[in-house]
């Protein structure tokens, strides 16, 4: 009866899975020892973005050298810290992309640990531009001004002229985590892809509008473009000697 | 022999998961949403006015105009109003004259414009000037008004024109 029962696989499968159970039970027990004993964590990540440091926008070359000079960003925290709207205050020239083919937008997101987590140590790392970038980003365009010579006065873009700068652009993305002002920073590169410089290079570069009654001119304007994009930011347990800022502690 | 695979499954299936689970805690992420500006240099180029000038030998290619006799203007205007409404300058032996444009059709005075002009002068709309309304442009040495397409109300009344196909800087009468 027994043996009807119980196979002898069933009752292989049986002690394997409970010696599994058991030894992880007993590996958590271990490791809770650990955490005890030596301060040495596998605890709960919990990161917030910082109230206490600004973001930045800028653009720089593979060596790290400032192309543009970074800006501050305006930037709403939301979601309890889990989310940012970041908007860049001035724009990119698309001519500095077409100049130097290496260009990277370089965000910079700074990061303290939340009340939730148990760590406050993260593992620094460098991204490698000489790779292909793992990851592609696409911006599409959510707005455009067409500004006048003094940047001030806007004008109506025709919907013809509108489509012509339509497109979505690609840009490949690097991460990196590094440590600034001491504390951790989430950093993402941005390399616009061959294609999206292509379609930059074709942008018209004359806009012509009809407005009855106004005076007939001629001037040099600029068309802001304005991309939307959401991006997740990475930070893993590392053992550097980089402690994100607490919640709430201020340098 | 035959639940050897499955169990394989299962330990294999089971450190996957271990190892997701212990991952989600050993990372975390927070998510940003950006908004970033490109400055497009361009050329910008506004027409205004020149959209509306039409060439004159195109324009009579396409519309012909044709002299309006006399009497049919006089027939056409009741006595007494003559006088008020041919308030206008516009000649109409020859087609010339100044425009007087929105304060004659203000003042409820028709203007009649003669036939058309080829020597760089008003060609206002005849039939317009038949219905007693201001007439002229603006641009008339350089537009054709059309009396075909020319509308105008009375212009005793104020009248409304809209002097001509192109002329439409001529809605003298508002």
């Amino acid at each position: 009866m027994i043996k009807k029962k119980w196979s002898r696989g069933t009752l292989l499968f049986t002690v394997i899975f409970v010696s599994l159970a058991a030894t992880g039970i007993t590996y958590a027990r271990w490791s809770g020892g650990l955490n005890v004993g030596l301060g040495f964590s596998t605890g709960a990540m919990d990161l917030r973005y910082s109230y206490d440091f600004p973001c930045c926008v800028g653009l720089v070359d593979e060596e790290g050298n400032e192309l543009v000079k970074k800006q501050e960003a305006d930037a709403v925290i939301l979601d309890q810290g889990k989310t940012m709207e970041l908007t860049a205050v001035l724009p990119f020239q698309t001519a500095e992309f077409l100049k130097n083919p290496d260009s990277l937008i370089k965000l910079e997101f700074p990061i303290e640990a939340g009340a939730d987590g148990t760590v406050n140590r993260v593992e620094l790392s460098k991204p490698d531009f000489r790779q292909e970038p793992p990851e592609t980003l696409v911006m599409k365009p959510v707005g455009m001004a067409l500004l006048g010579e003094d940047g001030q006065e806007e004008y109506g873009i025709p919907n013809e002229a509108a489509k012509s700068f339509g497109d979505p652009l690609e840009f490949g993305v690097f991460r990196e985590t590094s440590e600034q002002n001491g504390t951790a920073t989430g950093v993402i590169y941005l390399r616009m892809k061959e294609e999206s410089r292509a379609v930059v290079a074709s942008f018209p570069s004359k806009i012509e509008i009809e407005e009855p009654g106004a005076d007939n001119s001629d001037f040099s304007g600029q068309l802001m473009i304005t991309y939307s994009f959401s991006v997740p930011i990475y930070v893993e347990q590392g053992h550097d000697d980089v402690a994100i800022l607490e919640e709430g502690v201020k340098q | 022999m035959k639940r050897k695979p499955v169990i394989l499954a299962a330990a294999v299936l089971t450190v996957l998961f271990s190892g997701l689970s212990v991952y989600g805690y050993w990372t975390d992420k927070v998510e940003a949403k950006c908004d970033l500006s490109f400055a497009v240099p361009v050329h910008v180029q506004i027409r205004g006015e020149e959209a509306l000038i039409i060439d004159m030998d195109k324009a009579e290619e396409a519309i012909p105009l044709s002299p309006v006799p006399e009497e049919d203007i006089e027939g056409i205007i009741p006595d007494g109003e003559e006088d008020s409404g041919t308030g206008s300058d516009l000649n109409l032996e020859n087609g010339t004259g100044e425009n007087t444009g929105a304060e004659t059709g203000k003042d409820g005075q028709a203007d009649k414009s003669g036939e058309p002009a080829n020597d760089g002068t008003a060609a206002g709309g005849g039939e317009t000037a038949r219905d007693g309304g201001a007439n002229g442009s603006e641009e008339s040495n350089q537009t054709a008004g059309s009396g075909e397409s020319g509308q105008a109300d009375d212009g005793a009344e104020g009248g409304r024109t809209d002097g001509g196909a192109e002329g439409g800087q001529t809605d003298g009468g508002e």
